[in-house]
Order: C-alpha cells, then sequence, then structure tokens
C-alpha cells in the first residue's frame, strides 16, 4: 500500500520516505517568519520553500556541495530564480532534508548568500539545534497520532479482504506490516512493527486503533508472523489478536 | 545478573555536596561528610559518585581528606564498582586535584558542573592510547561491547578487549557481565544518569509514573545506542514489568479514540519526545 507525499506540522513529508524542514535559524533569521509555522504556510508564503520542496522531495541533495569540499555533513545547493539560494543537508540518521540556510546571491556583495553560507557552516550555527531534534520528535509522534485511526483502520480493512498475505503501511513514518489468518469462524490479526523509533505510547495507540473494543491484555507477543519471521536486526516486534 | 532494561539504566549517578558553601576548612566535619556517603556495604550495580563542590573553596587539606579516600577505595573496589567525579570550576581545586590523581595513581574525573558530566576530563595518570579508548567509548555513548568498539576502532577483538580492559583495570570505566549472547558491557562513568527519572514539569511524560518513565527512558537510549534483537528483549521485560499501567492506558487510549479527540491523541503523540531528544544527544548525534 503506497502513502502520498503530505504535508504535516512542520514536515512535508514525502512519498519516498524521507522528510523536509527547515531550521529555526533560517526561518528566523533568513526568512523573517515563524518557527512554529506549518510546512504548507511557509511554502504558500516563501518561493525558496517551495523550490526546496521541489527539487528534494526526490533527491535527498543536489548536485553542488558549499565549497568544493563537502565535509563528513555536506551541504548541497538549492536554487530558486536567477537571485536565491538556499543549502539543505540530509541528516541520514532521522531521515530528514533540512534547509539550513537561504538568502539572495549577488556575487561580490557584502550581503551574497555565499558567504553567509559559509560563515555559518564554520561558526556551526548552520546546522539543527537539540530543540529542533525534540521538535522533530514531537511532531512524528503527533503524525503518528493523528494518521493511525484511520490508516491502522485501512490497512485491516486490506488485509481482511486478502488474508494469509502480509499488507505493509507507512503510517506516520512507521512501516507496519500486517497478516489477517482465518481459522474457521475466528479471524487473528498479527501486526509487526519496528521498535527502533518506536514509544511505548505509539505501540498502544496502534492496537487501540485497529481494535478499540478490546482490552490490553488481550493481546498476544508472538515470536513470527504467519509469513515469515521477524527482523530482529531491525528490532522487529509482532503481537496478536484473536477476534471473531 | 542485570536485565535487559537494567543494564541500560547503568551506570547510576548520586550527586553529594558538602552542607556548607564557601569556604571548606574543617576537616573533621569534611571527615564526616565523606564517612556518610557511603554505607559500608558499599554499591553492587556500577555507580557514580559525584562530590559537587561549586560554590565551595576546600582547603589542600580538606580537599585530600575528602578526594584520596574516595578514589583511593574507587580503584580497590573497596566499595565494589564505584567511579568518583570531582565538580569544580575553581581552577586552583582542578589543579590540585589533578596533581593529586596523578601523584597517587588515582582514577577520578573532573566536570565543570553536575549537569555537564558528560564533558567531565579524566585527572588520573593515562597514556595517549588509553585517552584515545576512553574518547571512543565516550563517542559510542559511553557504553558499548567488545564487539562494537572492535567496529569502531578496525582493531581485531583481542586488541579491542585488551584496550577496554586497561582502562577498566586503571579504574577509569565499569563493566557489567550480561546473559548469554549479549556480551560484557563496559561503561563511561561520564553517561551515568540519575537512578530515577525526576519529574520534569517541561516534559510531556510530567505524569507518567516514576518506574515506567525510567524504564522508557532506557528503552529510548537502547533504541539509540543498541537497537537489534535484544530491544526487542527489553521490549518483553517492559511489557511485563508494568502490566497494570499499560492496561490502564489502553483504557484512556480507547476512549480518546472513540471520542475522537484529535488534541489529546496529538498529545500522546508527543509525549516522549523530549526523551527521544535527550536519548540523541547522549550519544553525541548528529
Amino acid at each position: 500500500m503506497d502513502a502520498p507525499d503530505r504535508t504535516h506540522l512542520r514536515s512535508f513529508v514525502c512519498a519516498t520516505g524521507h522528510e523536509l524542514r527547515i531550521t529555526h535559524r533560517c526561518l528566523r533569521d533568513d526568512l523573517s517568519d515563524s518557527c512554529e509555522a506549518p510546512f504548507d504556510k511557509l511554502a504558500n508564503r516563501h518561493g525558496i520553500i517551495r523550490a526546496f520542496r521541489r527539487e528534494r522531495r526526490h533527491a535527498t541533495a543536489g548536485a553542488d556541495t558549499l565549497g568544493p569540499r563537502g565535509g563528513i555533513r555536506p551541504l548541497t545547493v538549492l536554487r530558486h530564480t536567477d537571485t536565491w539560494r538556499g543549502v539543505t543537508w540530509f541528516d541520514e540518521s532521522v531521515g530528514v532534508v533540512w534547509l539550513c540556510a537561504c538568502g539572495r546571491h549577488r556575487s561580490g556583495q557584502p550581503d551574497d548568500a555565499f558567504p553567509q553560507f559559509t560563515g555559518l557552516r564554520e561558526s556551526g550555527r548552520i546546522w539543527p539545534s537539540d530543540d529542533e531534534y525534540e521538535a522533530l520528535a514531537a511532531d512524528r509522534g503527533e503524525r503518528f497520532a493523528a494518521f493511525v485511526v484511520d490508516d491502522a483502520a485501512r490497512l485491516l480493512a486490506a488485509a481482511r479482504v486478502a488474508p494469509d498475505i502480509e499488507h505493509v503501511l507507512v503510517i506516520g513514518g512507521h512501516p507496519i506490516a500486517m497478516v489477517v489468518r482465518v481459522v474457521e469462524t475466528l479471524e487473528e490479526t498479527f501486526v509487526a512493527f519496528s521498535l527502533q523509533n518506536f514509544s511505548p505510547d505509539l505501540f498502544q495507540v496502534l492496537l487501540v486503533a485497529l481494535y478499540p473494543d478490546r482490552q490490553f491484555e488481550e493481546w498476544r507477543q508472538e515470536k513470527r508472523l504467519p509469513t515469515r519471521e521477524l527482523d530482529h536486526t531491525h528490532s522487529e516486534f509482532c503481537m496478536s489478536i484473536v477476534h471473531g | 545478573m542485570p536485565t535487559y532494561l537494567e543494564s541500560h539504566r547503568l551506570p547510576h549517578l548520586f550527586v553529594r555536596a558538602p552542607d556548607t558553601t564557601g569556604p571548606l576548612l574543617d576537616v573533621a566535619q569534611i571527615r564526616q561528610f565523606r564517612n556518610d556517603l557511603l554505607m559500608p556495604s558499599g554499591v553492587s550495580d556500577p555507580t557514580v559518585l559525584m562530590i559537587n563542590l561549586e560554590g565551595r573553596f576546600p582547603t589542600a587539606g580538606v580537599l585530600v581528606e575528602l578526594i584520596m579516600p574516595l578514589a583511593q577505595a574507587a580503584r580497590a573496589g573497596t566499595y565494589g564498582p564505584l567511579a568518583v567525579v570531582v565538580c569544580t570550576q575553581d581552577e586552583s581545586v582542578r589543579t590540585v586535584v589533578r596533581a593529586l590523581a596523578q601523584t597517587h595513581d588515582l582514577p577520578m574525573y573532573l566536570a565543570p558542573s553536575p549537569r555537564e558530566l558528560g564533558e567531565a576530563e579524566p585527572a588520573g595518570s593515562l597514556t595517549p592510547t588509553e585517552r584515545e579508548t576512553l574518547e571512543v567509548l565516550h563517542r559510542l555513548g559511553g557504553r558499548t561491547t567488545i564487539s562494537t568498539f572492535a567496529q569502531a576502532t578496525g582493531l581485531q577483538s583481542n586488541a579491542a578487549t585488551n584496550r577496554l580492559v586497561n582502562v577498566l583495570n586503571k579504574g577509569f570505566t565499569q563493566r557489567v557481565d550480561r546473559a548469554g549472547r549479549q556480551g560484557q558491557l563496559y561503561l563511561d562513568p561520564r553517561s551515568a544518569r540519575p537512578a530515577e527519572d525526576a519529574a520534569d514539569p517541561t516534559s510531556g511524560d510530567f505524569g507518567v509514573p516514576e518506574p515506567v518513565r525510567r524504564d522508557v527512558r532506557a528503552l529510548t537510549e537502547m533504541q539509540v545506542r543498541e537497537p537489534g534483537p535484544y530491544l526487542a528483549n527489553a521490549w518483553r521485560e517492559f511489557l511485563a514489568e508494568h502490566p497494570a499501567y499499560l492496561a490502564a492506558e489502553h483504557e484512556r487510549l480507547a476512549q480518546i479514540v472513540k471520542d475522537k479527540n484529535a488534541d489529546a491523541l496529538a498529545e500522546v503523540g508527543r509525549r516522549y519526545a523530549k526523551k527521544q531528544a535527550q536519548a540523541r544527544r547522549g550519544k553525541g548525534q548528529p
């Protein structure tokens, strides 16, 4: 099951799996905008953010790096019209492309964007701060909670239509695998997910979204999906419940 | 032997400070303070004792009386797996502590403040290779198995073991024996966390019972430090440890879903964001 591109809170969530965000410093200092503004509103207001969405939704980096050396955190150049330039960094550890800085490119002028970018990189101010990683975690948790009620029902419906087959849906950035097995009049639902970025709350919200009228004690831990072994290297975990 | 979750709550951190601030002149009083710090039975799990001298200015005699016996006991293992960290921003105190550690070959760390334990410097006598070992361990989030350390340094397993055992024998690291294939875990005292997860009004999990918060912290740190099959085992422990809380929470969440209460659901989703960001910061990412 495919998930479309989605805008949610301060992120643009790409169908390919990564998301786009803008650093607080860039919003505040370069665009004179609010750090709390949702991505879609920012895209309406700023052409460079529309270019960011257009150019980084399929590719996590541009062709040109800032300066000849990319470094361990390479910044790549984003272009919008003749004058606007930005630099983006793909943080693979969290799957986010950050728009780290933007400005007008006027060769030889004191306020040219490129010397500003270099200065910000040298001072370390160009990178997202600890608070921004907390905001990212908060937005992701909120996104999962916002989408799980509808998406889990959709996944369950698809799994019921085609039992004994594994169905996978990415819900709020988390791939959720499901197999429904029918034994005479009973239906057994198996749900598996990676624990690597899952909190106990999200885990419980997922179970509740699937069967809101069932008790937590009715869920059983499973060692495998009916269709395959669990992927232990990615900390996959499986629960099941009998229904009917 | 600690369980999966327990091993990720180690080392335990205890911060203690003399009652008075300002000049510390009374040797007998500081001896009493030091004697009250530890039970004679000592500690069984890796523990870090942080002596906070912020705003306190001990004489050299007081400092020797306070620090020397503790560090000697830590090196000898008299009180079990104990590491000592001294917190002070006073450069003269730092100089005396460094000199004591070097002269008497004592394992100690020096931190500017209790909030900056991660920035603490090893104060004793260490070779450049031993300093590098501590640096790699610190970079790995303050805990490593031999295989992870070998992978990070490009060393063979035997050489990695020797490097880690050297700093362990000098008292600058601690070790936990774990069951089965998990392997021994080497700990950097600078990664110690308070045994309890203090309630933080700015955190979304403020209302969650402390034992649950503490275990969620361990799970979250494990996600960053040691993802893989052991994480699933730790989750099983978590589910077995807190059945009543999870059952009640399940009921509350079911009501939120039935009520289509989007705000409450969003709050649930955000609840552990601060813990996740803190765990990430502890690993030194990005």
